[in-house]
């Protein structure tokens, strides 16, 4: 059984190929780039990923040696995401599916996330740091489905961050922005004390974002202990929720994911949190952390074969499609 | 003989470390925040020291406004310990949970906490970290405790997160009955705050913000 995932929520399109094994065969990805200094722009997205996914979709065929007839069933995000973005991925897989008569699955992004790390970090239960551009979340699996124990009550951490170095005026033309700040951020010394605002198992960075920015315009302090100081609060509020989540289901994995987990910073605090709690820490590498199709494909496949697929007249989108709203029966209870 | 003690453990068992002790003869409860070591020192002693002192305050103050809390024999925010009254409490969590209970009692329970949070709020007290195991039930009153999320402030929108901290703990900690819950909470919450409806509008425009969620999906779960 082979499943072609569609992924376009955001700024990311892309086309994976994955087999009832968990074996990757595909995994291409192109990423949309709005003008310096702006952020994403969705109707400017939407046009790069309807104008791509073309080449996208025989890229990923032709890496994974295989033709449209080999594939059985084409998985899509079905949300949440930008609504412009997230059509032009229903509607390629809408195509696909009627014209190579597939069955169609329509998928929920954060839990693709969350499953795509259990395959490939070999996790049973973990709980899940979901951190990126356009997500804070932490999920974690309670009677039946997945819920979110904690999230951003305002704006998305890797927003704050990319935010943060348009303001101070870094390029991402090289690389992505949360990698510019973390290298600044290694060579920061200083910590300047910034805003922490934790909400019960809720997180907050608006007014953090506030702060730093007007920190930023004062010209005292480096770039490089801004960046320093802004890293080190935000990932202890996260990495603290993420404990207080351990700590209140009592599992023993813990599992970060999203763009923002290509942090090394990140990763390493999740790690040490973790282990002084006896559990076991897994971050995905970016290719699969970060937004991709395979993700998509995997859980598409995971839901087929329990009897889950979307018939075409319900392969609408739903920019706010929760975590909660997805019924689990792929997984036993625990 | 010191005795560690689950108390309350599952819940603030990140954060700090909980010992029953005898203070004086008195049955006591040695709340020591520890260090964390995966975040920087300077955050680490900050929060440390500050959510000592906080709650130290914030405990002290509540009585003030009609609202029970353990009494505090002694802080050492060096130490960052507090010594307080040890509470022989059910957790309201556990008595929302069992079934020896008929759910008309359950909803009067909800509505004295809407009545207490609404006492704090008057008093421009935030908890910052409302569940139903951090209220505690002894001798048939409501106990709080763990404010050391908490602070001083009479802005609406710190008020309005408190309030959604209970509404989403009943969501994912009582899923069975949380709309009637969070109802009775609201009753009594505006019962005994002028304010309360005011708080309750902004409470509905921040959960409608953040999620992935629009305000007329939730607006029914809402009495003003």
């Amino acid at each position: 059984m082979l499943s072609l995932g569609i992924e376009s929520s955001a700024d990311k399109l892309g086309v994976g190929i994955i087999d009832n094994n968990g074996n990757i065969l595909a995994n291409v990805r192109r990423t949309y780039k709005p003008p310096l200094g702006s952020g994403i722009h969705p109707r400017e997205a939407s046009e790069f990923h309807a104008k791509n996914i073309p080449e996208v979709i025989s890229e990923a065929l032709k890496t994974s040696k295989l033709t449209m007839d080999n594939i059985d069933i084409i998985s899509f995000t079905k949300g949440p995401g930008l609504g412009p973005c997230l059509r032009v991925g229903a509607v390629a897989a809408r195509t696909l599916a009627l014209k190579y008569k597939k069955p169609l699955v329509g998928v929920n992004h954060p839990i693709a996330h969350v499953e795509i790390g259990r395959l490939v970090g070999n996790m049973d239960d973990p709980v899940v740091l979901y951190v990126s551009g356009g997500n804070t979340q932490i999920i974690a699996f309670s009677e039946g489905r997945y819920r979110v124990f904690g999230e951003t009550i305002d704006i998305p951490v890797g927003n704050c961050l990319d935010v943060f170095g348009r303001n101070a005026g870094l390029s991402d033309k090289k690389a992505p922005m949360g990698r510019v700040i973390e290298l600044l951020a290694e060579n920061g010394t200083k910590y300047i004390p910034i805003p922490y605002v934790i909400k019960g198992m809720d997180v907050s960075f608006s007014g953090i974002l506030t702060h730093i920015s007007k920190l930023l315009k004062k010209k005292e302090y480096t770039l490089e202990d801004l960046s320093y100081s802004l890293q080190e609060t935000v990932f202890a509020m996260l990495v603290e929720v993420t404990e207080r989540a351990l700590a209140h289901t009592k599992k023993n994995e813990v599992l970060v994911c999203g763009g923002v987990a290509s942090n090394n910073r990140l990763k390493a605090m999740l790690k040490v949190m973790a282990e002084s709690h006896g559990a076991r820490f897994f971050g995905l590498e970016p290719s699969l952390a970060i937004d991709n199709g395979l993700m998509i494909a995997w859980l598409g496949l995971i839901m087929y074969n329990q009897g889950y697929s979307t018939p075409l007249k319900e392969t609408i989108i739903d920019q706010h499609y929760r975590v909660e709203d997805v019924v689990v029966n792929w997984r036993n209870e625990n | 003989m010191e005795q560690k003690t689950s108390y309350n453990y599952d819940f603030w068992g990140a954060e700090a470390e909980l010992t029953k002790i005898k203070w004086f003869g008195l049955e006591a409860i040695k709340k020591v925040r520890i260090s964390k070591k995966y975040r920087i020192s300077e955050i680490d002693e900050m929060l440390r020291k500050k959510r000592t002192i906080t709650e130290a305050k914030l405990l002290i103050t509540a009585k003030k406004a009609k609202v029970q809390t353990p009494f505090v024999y002694d802080v050492d925010s060096k130490k960052r310990t507090i010594i307080m009254e040890f509470i022989d409490g059910t957790k309201v969590k556990d008595f929302l949970k069992s079934e020896e209970f008929d759910s008309k009692v359950k909803r009067k329970l909800m509505e004295e906490i809407g009545k207490k949070v609404g006492l704090l709020h008057a008093n421009h007290l935030i908890h910052g970290d409302l569940t139903t195991s951090n209220i505690l039930l002894r001798n048939k009153k409501l106990v709080f405790i763990d404010f050391g999320l908490g602070k001083f402030s009479n802005e609406i929108e710190d008020k309005a997160v408190d309030v959604l901290l209970m509404k989403k703990c009943l969501t994912s900690t009582h899923a069975e009955d949380n709309k009637e819950y969070f109802i009775s909470f609201q009753k009594g919450y505006v019962s005994s705050y002028t304010k309360g409806d005011e708080i309750l509008k902004r409470a509905l425009k921040v959960e409608a913000r953040g999620r992935h969620l629009k305000e007329e999906d939730v607006i029914s779960e809402y009495i003003f």
